[in-house]
């Protein structure tokens, strides 16, 4: 059945390719494939690829027609590349839809993807290259029965991998939010400067309760499973003029799951954002506090799949690879921290803004544990107990991660733009579950310049270089240095060359991971294809991580749209 | 009236917005594992034996005839088998006809809900999730499991009756490595309870009910934290509390060692003497 509904899809999008409209409506989507051929290298400890050949591919096609639209995503992972979950292995469809508006309703059947507010309670999304995809299937309303009034009402259940989801024991997820804007709902309101939003959600999981035992004290005991875990959040937004505030509180149930340590603890969690801007300068802060909110929708779950809700992190997401080799991931059993983000554009024809201006950034965060105590009797976070207790105010003794980065962005010439970046880090493997491993302290320098020759030529060149007394695992020993040379030429070409040094891997060779890299893009299609080899290391997006196991081959990316 | 409809759904948002919440007192059930009490054991086996559930009520008209059929097979394999009479379901519902005689017990409820028996009578033999409604192919589903050559675990047992309360020492031998967690079920059967049956549309005043099971059911106890292997040997005692409307000295103490998957491995049995 499955086969046949793809040979059918694969004919209607051949005919689309054709005739990009279709009944009256239109028809879009997008492409890739990922091929990857590794060897086996015990120098940086690739291991060997049976398969020798690796792919992951999908394809997004997509009808709208009015207030119709309809669609479906292909995906192949033959085999998965390395670093995604083996249990992607396979190809299908496991996302279709359709959806249509009618009057003041929006409706959605089949898979979806959702947030409600920060995503605090509630968030089903897809992040590729963390191999990670919550997406619901099942029904989803929205209503805007008046202007500024929105709801949005939600069941189903969420995608794992390629498994039967409807006849598996993983939880039902039900969810409402309401979000209010009194600007546009109020009339005299609708043009003032001063604008507020505010909303609530409730999500609640079913789930089937297994048989649990724990033993407390040389005796055994059952827990009493809940079987409806709800979570709730109340957020508002305002602002006025350039002044910015944002808040969101939730809270979540007795949900005694693999990830808290079968506890019965109630979980919490605090976002405030603030931020402020006038021509040239922008401030924003940010603070957080996460007391046990992992929320699955499988209470024996533990990696990135099935959650549920999603708890942002604050701390800084880089590009530039040294700056991202100790990356943070949130820590969902608790965690409190603050950032500060402040930019300033020196303005041009001034002293420090020379001819075409100068803008400078700063940036810090910092997260702590929360503070946690034993209930008396008991074991820190004893299973089967309520874990323990903690003051809301009072920040926990482990630092768990620190940073502080400058930015200069620098044109100084028609043809020459320059970036300089600084970056302290001070990265604590504990928040990666590796209490083992030294805390790595590390001062980061990165160097990028651009430089156009013309409007269809230039050439980039990139130094990084990462210093630190510490060791992390065996992939990552002491000092770093990259450098990376990237021409970009006929307006559709490019050809790369890095070298990632570990030069202070004192007693360790001391591997240079080079690559090549040659690509081109003609329209809405680019193929690029790489050599080289990549490290053992940590990848992670929104506080969200997985481990990308080192390989050495070839890479070949092939993207398109239409 | 656009934004009145939405009012048809608020008595949903009641349901929705509950979330099942213990109190501390609701959160962990105690076992009743008592580790410095332990009573000698006194039964053991050497073979596989097998579990017989039968769901039966006093007006199923054709549980008697299952009855008989059970009788057969224990008189054929002896103590090889072991019985719970399990009284569950709308036929065991008291009535004024049956003089408000109520063998039900919440743990016979749901084991009915659990494996979804409508049928009476229904054997299931071992809890391999397969239920029959015809007595005459009991004994041949029995035989399976008797010639079968899979025998991975004994269970020896001891009880002492103090008062109120039983003292029950388990012992249980692995015979092969436990492929998965293992968990301990004990309850108690009584024989001789008199009462009224429907047989077969005739209605029985003296009827003798036996090997009915019991509240009070020690249900699916972790039999150890740590992976098990062959010739392992772990000892539990547990208390368990009596019912004054139970003839102790016609009690019995099932001892089910089930697999993860809720299969039986072993089962053995105990007379209770007060």
């Amino acid at each position: 059945m499955r086969r046949l509904l793809l040979l059918l899809i694969m004919l209607v999008s051949g005919l689309v390719v054709q005739a990009q409209g279709i009944f009256g409506g239109k028809v879009t989507g997008n492409f890739q494939w990922d091929i990857q051929a590794s060897r086996e290298d015990s120098t940086i400890g690739a291991e060997k690829v049976d398969e020798k050949l690796l792919n992951n591919a999908f394809a997004n096609i997509n009808y709208v027609n009015g207030d119709f639209s309809a669609g479906m995503r292909f995906e192949a992972y033959l085999n998965p590349i390395l670093g995604f979950d083996s249990q992607y292995k396979g190809a299908g469809i496991p996302y279709r839809f359709a959806s249509y508006k009618k009057d003041y309703l929006e409706i959605t059947v089949g898979n979806y993807y959702e947030q409600f507010g920060n995503g605090l309670v509630f968030r089903a999304y897809e992040e590729r290259n963390l191999g990670l995809d919550n997406a619901m299937d099942g029904l989803r309303v929205v209503a805007r029965p008046l202007d500024g009034i929105s709801i949005k009402g939600i069941i189903g259940k969420q995608r794992y991998y390629w498994e039967d989801i409807w006849d598996s024991d993983n939880g039902l997820v039900r969810g409402l939010d309401a979000e209010v804007s009194l600007n546009d709902l109020v009339e005299s309101w609708k043009n003032s400067s001063t604008r507020m939003t505010i909303g609530g959600s409730f999500v609640s999981v079913y789930e089937q309760a297994k048989p649990k035992y724990v033993n407390i004290g040389g005796s055994d005991y059952r827990m009493s499973i809940p079987e409806n875990v709800g979570a709730a959040a109340f957020r508002f937004d305002f602002s006025h003029k350039s002044f910015f505030l944002s808040a969101e509180y939730a809270q979540k149930g007795q949900d005694p799951n693999a990830v808290n340590g079968f506890i019965y603890r109630k979980g919490n969690a605090l976002l405030l954002k603030t931020s402020y801007f006038i021509k040239g300068l922008a401030i924003a802060l940010e603070a957080k506090r996460i007391d046990n909110m992992s929320f699955k929708s499988k209470r024996d779950e533990t990696g990135n799949m099935l959650n549920v809700n999603y708890l942002p992190a604050i701390t800084r997401q880089h590009s530039y690879s040294l700056m991202a080799m100790y990356p943070y991931a949130t820590q969902l059993n608790g965690e409190m921290g603050i950032q500060a983000d402040v930019m300033y554009k020196f303005k041009k024809n001034t002293m420090l803004g020379g001819k075409y201006g100068t803008e400078v950034k700063f940036n810090y965060s910092r997260v702590h544990s929360i503070d946690k105590q034993p209930l008396e009797g008991y074991a820190l976070n004893q299973a089967g107990t309520e874990g323990y207790t903690s003051d809301f105010f009072k920040v926990g003794d482990e630092l768990y991660f620190e940073e502080v980065n400058f930015e200069i962005n620098k044109k100084l010439t028609n043809k020459f733009k320059l970036n300089l970046m600084y970056s302290y880090q001070s990265f604590n493997p504990v928040a990666f579950g590796h209490p083992e491993q030294q805390n790595i302290y590390a001062n980061i320098f990165v160097a990028d310049g651009l430089y156009k020759f013309n409007r269809k030529h230039s050439l980039r060149t990139e130094l990084q270089w990462l210093l630190t007394e510490q060791n992390y695992g065996e992939w990552a020993k002491g000092d770093w240095l990259q450098a990376t040379l990237e021409y970009n030429f006929a307006g559709k070409w490019f050809f790369a060359l890095s070298d990632q040094w570990n030069y202070g891997n004192e007693n360790g060779d001391r591997t240079h991971y080079y690559n090549v890299s040659l690509g081109s893009t003609y329209n809405t299609t680019r193929i690029s294809i790489s050599y080289g080899k990549q490290r053992d290391g940590i990848i992670c997006i929104g506080g969200v991580c997985r481990e990308v196991p080192a390989s050495n081959g070839l890479f070949m990316t092939i993207t398109s749209s239409f | 009236m656009k934004t009145r409809i939405y009012y048809l759904f608020l008595p949903f948002l009641a349901f929705m917005f509950s979330c099942d919440d213990f109190d501390r007192d609701e959160q962990l059930e105690y076992l009743g594992e008592n580790v410095n009490m332990s009573t000698p054991l006194t039964v053991s086996q050497t073979e596989q034996y097998v579990l017989l559930e039968d769901f039966t009520g006093w007006n199923c008209p054709n549980c008697p005839k299952g009855t008989e059929e059970i009788n057969s097979i224990i008189s054929q394999y002896g103590d090889r088998i072991v019985v719970a009479a399990v009284h569950a379901g709308a036929f065991a519902r008291p009535k004024p006809d049956n003089n408000n005689l109520d063998l039900r017990t919440d743990y016979g409820e749901k084991l009915l809900k659990k494996y979804g028996i409508l049928s009476f009578p229904s054997l299931m033999v071992m809890r391999n999730g397969e239920t029959s409604s015809t007595p005459s192919a009991w004994k041949g589903k029995v035989e399976e499991f008797l010639n079968s050559s899979e025998h991975d675990a004994n269970i020896s047992l001891g009880v002492d009756v103090f008062n109120d309360t039983l003292l029950v020492s388990t012992q249980v031998e692995l015979l092969n490595d436990a492929d998965g967690d293992l968990f301990l079920t004990l309850y108690v059967v009584e024989d001789g309870i008199v009462g009224i049956q429907n047989d077969n549309g005739t209605i029985k005043n003296d009827y003798v009910f036996n090997h009915v099971l019991r509240n009070g059911v020690k249900e699916d106890m972790p039999l150890s934290y740590e992976p098990l292997q062959k010739g392992d040997k772990v000892s539990k005692n547990y208390i368990m509390k009596t019912d004054a409307g139970w003839i102790i000295d016609n009690c019995k103490l099932v001892a089910i060692l089930t697999k993860s998957n809720g299969n039986v491995m072993q089962v053995n049995q105990i007379e209770i003497n007060g």
